[in-house]
């Protein structure tokens, strides 16, 4: 299986995108600290292995773009990276953060599989650029504003540039203020596109600015969207996941965790054809 | 940082795109208000006009459209304006590094950012408030559309800043990517109204539409009203 531009769909010497294999990108939202990572990445890693998916370990070090001023941001890049690294090497999986900066996704690359565009910065040309750049697999997230034609636009910029392998994640549309809905109709032309298509199901469950000074969500509601999201068709499902979501440090209202994770990944197994 | 040596542009103050590519599209030969040249975010800082201000005869500087802390830095000594893109406002190093910078600051509210989320953007750069306009550019309604929420207009008054009106936002080309966008939102008679809404909030400030004049009736609204300075 090839996509767009004839990318095989590698992400890792480990890891190629195929259609046989649903591949899982998961972790917790913002790195807390080392031990919150491998918890997370090595459950994850067993369970995707149990149930024959591939698997991708996601975390951020800087949440630059929290809805308030006052709220913790990550460990910092340094030290993000640094453990983002040791997960990687320690257990051989690949690994994805977001950057935020043309610096930052050369400096990124040099460590991760995957860097990711943040919805809001989609259409920033200089950071697809310096993304396209790093060499490495990217991700960019459909601006809650945007159509699906502009992130297809997004992804043959960055092909443009030299660089084919871009995955394309839907996460949700503005649906009136500090709220966002799902429009599948967006994966078919994201698939369509021939661009690898991703789910995040846990982003798309929040309601921006919902919680007074914070993002709030419907955990409830993402078993349902991702599962829809898979019987759609997508190559990759994201979702964050957390030991103890309720004392996370962002977005606490939306990531999952872990007995909640296994549930949905028990239960796309039948709908992903 | 020192304080500040330069003041708000003059009342009635309109921008235009002053990149290479759109400038000579961007200024509506009737214009009669003073005019600032805004660059493009999307193209960058090098693509700007060098030609702008002699041709108009003006000496200020254009407004940099910056998206990056490093830029913001590097460009802190030749540009007396930022203008922050709605896609960055949250984002805290770009809001930190504009108000560590001592110049004016033009943030525009995300068109995916409710009304009542700005004050915390604004919060972000508090101790630069006295250098802040803020830009309406509307809210996302459905894909490659925005429409003008007065109610925004209302919250952004309330802060105490001077409002800009971008006009391009509201009526560009941007979505025109988006297979399903219907032709009639591309009415040029809704300048009109845009604009009668703007002086009703006493916007002060309009961003100019990139790609074609403003309708000739708006403009003249906008002379019309008695604060506009003329140049």
């Amino acid at each position: 299986m090839t996509f767009k531009h004839g990318w095989n769909g590698s992400v890792h010497p480990a890891l190629a995108l195929t259609p046989r294999a649903l591949t899982i990108i998961s972790g917790p939202c913002m790195f807390e600290s080392r031990e919150t990572g491998f918890e997370v990445a090595e459950k994850m890693k067993s369970l995707c292995s149990e149930l024959g998916y591939n698997y991708v370990f996601k975390s951020s070090y800087d949440k630059a773009n929290r809805t308030s001023g006052n709220t913790a941001r990550g460990p910092g890049m340094e030290k993000g990276l640094s453990w983002l690294s040791e997960v990687r090497n320690s257990l051989n999986i690949p690994v994805l953060t977001d950057v935020h900066t043309p610096e930052q996704a050369l400096e990124a690359g040099e460590v991760v599989d995957i860097v990711q565009v943040p919805a809001f910065l989609c259409d920033q040309k200089a950071l697809l650029k310096a993304c396209a750049k790093s060499g490495k697999t990217i991700q960019i997230k459909k601006g809650q504003h945007a159509s699906p034609e502009q992130l297809i636009a997004c992804a043959d910029f960055i092909a443009s540039e030299g660089n084919p392998k871009v995955l394309l994640c839907e996460r949700g549309s503005a649906y009136g203020y500090n709220n966002l809905v799902v429009d599948y109709r967006n994966l078919v032309l994201m698939r369509r596109s021939g661009y690898a298509t991703v789910f995040d199901g846990t982003h798309a469950a929040q309601l921006p600015g919902a919680g007074s000074g914070q993002s709030s969500g419907l955990r409830d509601m993402i078993p349902s969207l991702c599962a829809a999201a898979v019987a759609v068709g997508i190559d990759a499902l994201f979702m964050e996941v957390h030991p103890n979501p309720e004392k996370a440090l962002s977005d606490a209202s939306t990531q999952l965790d872990f007995a909640t994770a296994e549930k949905i990944l028990r239960r796309i197994r039948q709908l992903h054809t | 940082m020192s304080a500040p040596t330069f003041s708000h542009p003059p009342h009635g103050t309109c921008f235009v795109n002053a990149s290479r590519t759109q400038l000579n599209k961007s200024i509506p030969s009737t214009l009669r208000a003073p005019l600032l040249g805004l660059s493009d975010w999307r193209v960058g800082p090098d693509q700007l006009a060098p030609p702008f201000m002699e041709r108009r005869g003006w000496i200020q500087p254009v407004c940099l459209a910056v998206t990056t802390p490093e830029e913001i830095k590097e460009k802190s000594s030749s540009f007396e304006r930022f203008y922050i893109p709605g896609e960055f406002c949250r984002q805290g190093d770009v809001l930190s590094a504009a108000a560590d910078s001592g110049r004016l600051i033009l943030l525009e509210r995300g068109a995916f950012l409710a009304p009542n989320d700005i004050v915390r953007a604004v919060e972000k750069i508090s101790t630069a408030k006295a250098n802040l306009i803020l830009v309406e550019a509307g809210s996302s309604f459905g894909y490659s559309d925005r429409v003008l929420d007065p109610r925004s207009l209302e919250k952004l008054k309330r802060l105490n800043c001077p409002i800009a009106l971008n006009l391009n936002a509201l009526t560009g080309t941007e979505g025109h990517s988006y297979a399903h966008r219907p032709a009639w939102i591309e009415d040029p008679q809704f300048d009109v109204a845009l604009v009668r809404t703007a002086l009703a909030f006493e916007v002060q400030y309009l961003i100019l539409p990139d790609t074609r004049d403003l309708n000739p009736e708006a403009l003249e609204l906008w002379h019309s009203s008695r604060k506009v300075v003329a140049p």
